[in-house]
């Protein structure tokens, strides 16, 4: 092929590349799901849980909170006025397309439903079996008899001819308890019980990990607020807060880094290699390589996440480092046409992709959805920038080239340094003491290193949303430190296993095992609790007439309820019943419609989870904390076993490339040394390892090889090996200028993994010294031999 | 507890049955006469002078009630005091058959008993917040407050004995309470007698009566406990 076909051949592929990768834009869908770094380890009930539980209503409702600036001279009581515009408020939101529900506290219109909704069943439906015997008995027809003489009689009077054993008002109290004493319905608003402020719940039609629409919403939310109420403050909870602030900092650090790492990247090959010609066909490999991995990506998830974005921009550095190994060989040797060049220098980047996609594959096996799609993003945008590299760079490479006198100046320098410090030549003795200094030191910061698997992926644990999200909920009441989550086959057999958790959770906590709970199985009690409920009461049926007339009641005046105890069977409630029903949004929240059907409960002050799973075996107890952690405790076992395997297939490849166990172990010197010494700098640092740090350290093995194997592939003169570590400088000095920047992310985990391979590379050029010091003379030797 | 449309109604009737203003007749003075409910009650202004009486800042009476209850082969009888402030509303504490607290506001109704507290939002229906302010919209004579939820007619002379009968305007109210009178001698009341749409029906006897500065802070505090 000719050069001008070889020249129109890539412009083709590359202008296809764009105007596909143009027309993908629009319909480029991108996410910012937290739970797309949950551990999604299907055998593991704790992980298929906390999926189950990321799909309710739990995760979906937001909850807004109102308050007023209580400045002097404001018209009105202040509850008054935030009980008004928190009727206003609802009334906006009703008014929104994108708002399926909003809802405070209960309007007269819902209490009458709920009231009439419960008095359809029979009285006997909520009625627990232990109000039969006869002390019970007694007792609430007592109570029966004084609530009729006191103020509050008239309540029950109307209710008592069909119930007079109190079983529908069961429920509202069981729902009333469950409201605590933090909040009271004033009016139909929920509110603090000092009426500082009032909630809202929201949930919008939108998902709320869709960070474009929730950001939508919070615009027009806070639009209406500086409209109708300028002196309310508005905060809120739930995950789309996080959406919108997850989003907001990927942005930020997508931009950051994309521009700052431009800038610098820019400067530096200006600096060193003086062609505007050969920066911009050096962008050309990660920019094909980004295009392609984004499109790969939408095709194959579906959707991007944002981190993937976030990731795949500082990984535009590593990009990076193929053409720069390339053009520093073209550069000193410029008579050397670049078709050659880069056959020369092909073998060591193909090497060196292959090790770092070997990295990658451990990253995809972390379990982690997110890391796995960021994994193979970067897997295929290596791929795609090596081809570009391979390809599309020589055939534009310029053909008469003058090195700039800064690139010379570099290649002097490094030149110089190499001879000063390969002209000692390290005795066996020396060597194997270092080696020995390398071990311990291994040793040590293994020994040293903390783990935890308490990590913070994607929010910052002191960032201003989570703090305004634990803010807001605590003023709702006791916060849930754990759940009972109990599932099942069907709605039936699942208010069978509610019943039953009910009574163990019940038992726990007169254990002091638990110190408040919704007794879910009070509210919806199962078919054949139901039956045995109405059997209770049909077998007391003589026993109550008796203690009526005791206690002076005519028991003829509750003919409605000896006529529903006189029917052949009674009318059973079902789950579907409760879903349709008035009360369905008080029961939302512990009893989601999801495909699997599924109870929570949420449990306060269970501070003993291992005693309380002894004694509520029908449930499982999830602590999110301790579940989170054990599930990256598991992501993290497999990622360092991942990574072992990974080390050890690279050095299976590099052992059959060189056919030297020694030279294959010099090429991985820089990378394992650097590692050890990163660990060490964490350590010294007092940073507890986590999860992202194993995985940073993949990425550091994965770059550090190619170092080494640029470094092993040339050193046949000390001049060669000079121009690689020039090119293994400017990698590093890419690279870092990419993951450095990364450090400085508000995101716990980008930040983790910038530092990491900030330092992890660092390190590696030093060590690529190192091992050319302990070379000594025989450096410039095919048998290279530290 | 959440209560319905009627039993919010019907538990603002008890409550105001139970927190009239009360009179300072013994059991010998002279009673009401035969027949003071009776015939056709005047309306418009010759109600004038009964609103006049009510201009109270506190009160405190004894009640005595008896209340008539089909459920039941008895009657209910019970004892106790009944407290008036006019920024508080109402606390009924009943001393016999078994103590019990009722506190009224304009929100909720409190009740305390020896072994629980219970608290039932007043806000649930406009006709129950009409009902559960009819007490002290009389206090303070607002008859036009009055007359938006309820009829109202006089027996009597407002210069002698006399009966103030309301009867509900709204469907929702006639379906629970029948009628409601106050009965009176001059600007001292007697009784309030509830007739609910159930024939059941409440007596409530007062006496004993101390007005305003006659009460003191302490009782009132004590009687409708925190705020």
């Amino acid at each position: 092929m000719t050069a001008w076909r070889r020249r129109a051949a890539t412009a083709v592929v590359v202008l296809a590349t764009a105007a596909g990768f143009a027309a993908a834009v629009p319909h480029l869908r991108f996410t910012t799901k937290i739970t797309e770094f949950l551990p999604d380890d299907g055998a593991n009930r704790g992980a298929q849980i906390a999926a189950l539980l990321a799909q309710t209503e739990l995760a979906r409702v937001m909850i807004l909170d109102l308050s007023l600036d209580l400045s002097p001279g404001a018209p009105g009581p202040a509850p008054d006025r935030l009980r008004d515009l928190t009727h206003a408020l609802l009334a906006f939101l009703g008014d929104q397309p994108d708002v399926a529900v909003a809802r405070s506290g209960l309007t007269e219109a819902e209490v009458a439903a709920v009231l009439g909704f419960l008095r359809a069943w029979p009285a006997t439906t909520f009625l627990p079996r232990d109000a039969y015997t006869d002390d019970a008995l007694r007792a609430r027809l007592a109570r029966l008899r004084d609530q009729l003489g006191s103020p509050a009689g008239v309540v029950v009077r109307d209710a008592a001819p069909r119930d007079p054993l109190g079983g529908m008002w069961q429920p509202l109290a069981t729902l009333r308890a469950a409201q605590g004493d933090a909040l009271t319905d004033d009016g139909g608003v929920l509110m603090t019980a000092d009426r500082g402020h009032a909630f809202v719940f929201v949930e919008t039609r939108s998902s709320p990990f869709d960070s474009e629409a929730q950001r939508r919403f919070r615009g027009v939310l806070d639009g209406w607020i500086a409209r109708a109420a300028p002196q309310a403050v508005l905060q809120t909870a739930g995950t789309a807060q996080f959406a919108i602030a997850s989003e907001a900092q990927m942005k930020r650090d997508v931009n950051r880094i994309g521009i700052l790492s431009t800038i610098g990247i820019l400067a530096v090959f200006l600096l060193l290699f003086g062609s505007i010609r050969m920066i911009a066909l050096g962008l050309v490999p990660m920019m094909f390589g980004s295009a392609v991995a984004v499109l790969a990506c939408q095709a194959m998830f579906g959707e991007i996440h944002g981190i993937t974005i976030a990731f795949g921009t500082s990984l535009l550095g590593v990009g990076l480092d193929y053409v720069e190994h390339y053009y520093a060989h073209f550069v000193l040797t410029p008579t050397v046409p670049a078709a050659v060049t880069m056959n020369r220098v092909a073998p060591s980047l193909v090497l060196g992709a292959i090790t770092t996609i070997i990295g990658f594959i451990g990253i995809a096996a972390s379990g982690l959805p997110g890391l796995r799609q960021m994994a193979v993003f970067s897997m295929i945008a290596i791929v795609a920038s090596m081809a570009a590299t391979y390809w599309i760079v020589p055939p534009w490479m310029p053909a008469r080239y003058r090195a700039p006198r800064t690139l010379a100046l570099v290649d002097r320098s490094v030149l110089a340094l190499l001879v000063r410090v390969t002209r000692t030549a390290w005795s066996r003795r020396w060597r194997r003491l270092g080696l020995a200094v390398v071990i311990v030191a291994a040793i040590a910061a293994a020994w040293a290193a903390e783990f935890s698997d308490n990590v913070g992926m994607l929010v910052s644990d002191a960032g201003p949303h989570v703090v305004e999200d634990r803010a807001v909920r605590s003023r709702l009441g006791p916060m849930a430190s754990a759940f009972a989550v109990v599932t099942a086959a069907s709605d039936d057999a699942l208010l069978t296993a509610v019943g039953d958790a009910t009574a163990e959770l019940e038992r726990a906590r007169a254990a002091g095992q638990v110190a408040a709970f919704v007794p879910l199985g009070r509210l919806v009690p199962s078919r054949a609790e139901q039956l045995a409920r109405f059997a209770a009461a049909r077998e007391a049926i003589p026993r109550i007439r008796r203690i009526m007339t005791e206690l002076d009641f005519v028991p003829e005046a509750f003919q409605p309820f000896w006529d529903v105890l006189a029917a052949p069977a009674p009318a059973l409630l079902t789950l579907a019943d409760l879903r349709r029903s008035p009360i369905a949004p008080l029961l939302t929240a512990w009893l989601p419609a999801a495909a699997t059907p599924i109870a929570v409960f949420p449990l306060t002050g269970a501070a003993d989870p291992a005693a309380l799973r002894a004694l509520a075996p029908s449930a499982a107890i999830i602590v999110p904390s301790e579940t989170i952690i054990e599930l990256f405790r598991g992501v993290r076992i497999r990622t360092v076993v991942a990574s072992g395997l990974g080390f050890a297939a690279i050095f299976g490849l590099l052992l059959a490339r060189y056919r030297s166990a020694r030279k294959a172990l010099v090429a991985l010197a820089p990378a394992l040394l650097a590692c050890v010494a990163t660990v060490g700098t964490l350590v010294a640092a007092g940073t507890p390892l986590t999860i992202l740090h194993v995985m940073s350290l993949l990425l550091v093995i994965s770059m550090g090889v190619d170092f080494g194997i640029f470094f092993v592939d040339t050193t046949e003169t000390l001049e060669e090996s000079a121009r690689t570590m020039v090119s293994i400088f400017t990698a590093a000095i890419t690279t870092i200028l990419s993951f450095g920047l990364l450090g400085l992310s508000a995101s716990p985990g980008l930040a983790a993994l910038g530092i990491t391979v900030t330092l992890g590379v660092t390190y590696s050029l030093v060590f690529c010294l190192v091992l050319a010091a302990l070379a000594g003379p025989r450096l410039a030797s095919p048998g290279i031999a530290p | 507890m959440i209560p319905g449309r009627r039993a919010w109604c019907a538990i603002a009737l008890a409550v105001i049955a139970s927190g009239a203003p009360c009179g300072s007749a013994a059991a010998d003075e002279p009673r009401p006469p035969a027949g003071l409910v009776s015939g056709e009650p005047a309306r418009g202004r010759a109600l004038d002078p009964v609103f006049a009486y009510f201009a109270f800042d506190r009160l405190r009476c004894q009640f005595s009630e008896d209340k008539h209850v089909a459920l039941l082969a008895r009657p209910l009888h019970s004892t106790g005091t009944i407290y008036f402030d006019r920024a508080r509303g109402i606390a009924r504490i009943t001393l016999a058959p078994r103590p019990q607290a009722a506190v009224l506001t304009a929100t909720s109704l409190r009740l305390r008993t020896a072994d629980r507290t219970e608290e039932i939002p007043l806000d649930k229906t406009k006709d129950l917040r009409a009902f559960a302010l009819i007490f002290p919209t009389l206090l303070r004579g607002d008859r036009k407050a009055l007359e938006g939820a309820f009829e109202l007619g006089l027996y009597g002379s407002a210069h002698d004995w006399w009966a103030l009968a309301l009867t509900p305007r709204a469907a929702s109210l006639r379906a629970l309470v029948h009628r409601v009178v106050v009965i009176a001698h001059k600007a001292e009341l007697v009784s309030l007698q509830i007739a609910e749409a159930s024939g059941d029906t409440t007596d409530t006897q007062l006496t004993a009566a101390v007005r305003d500065a006659g009460v003191s802070d302490a009782e009132i505090a004590t009687a409708f406990g925190a705020p």
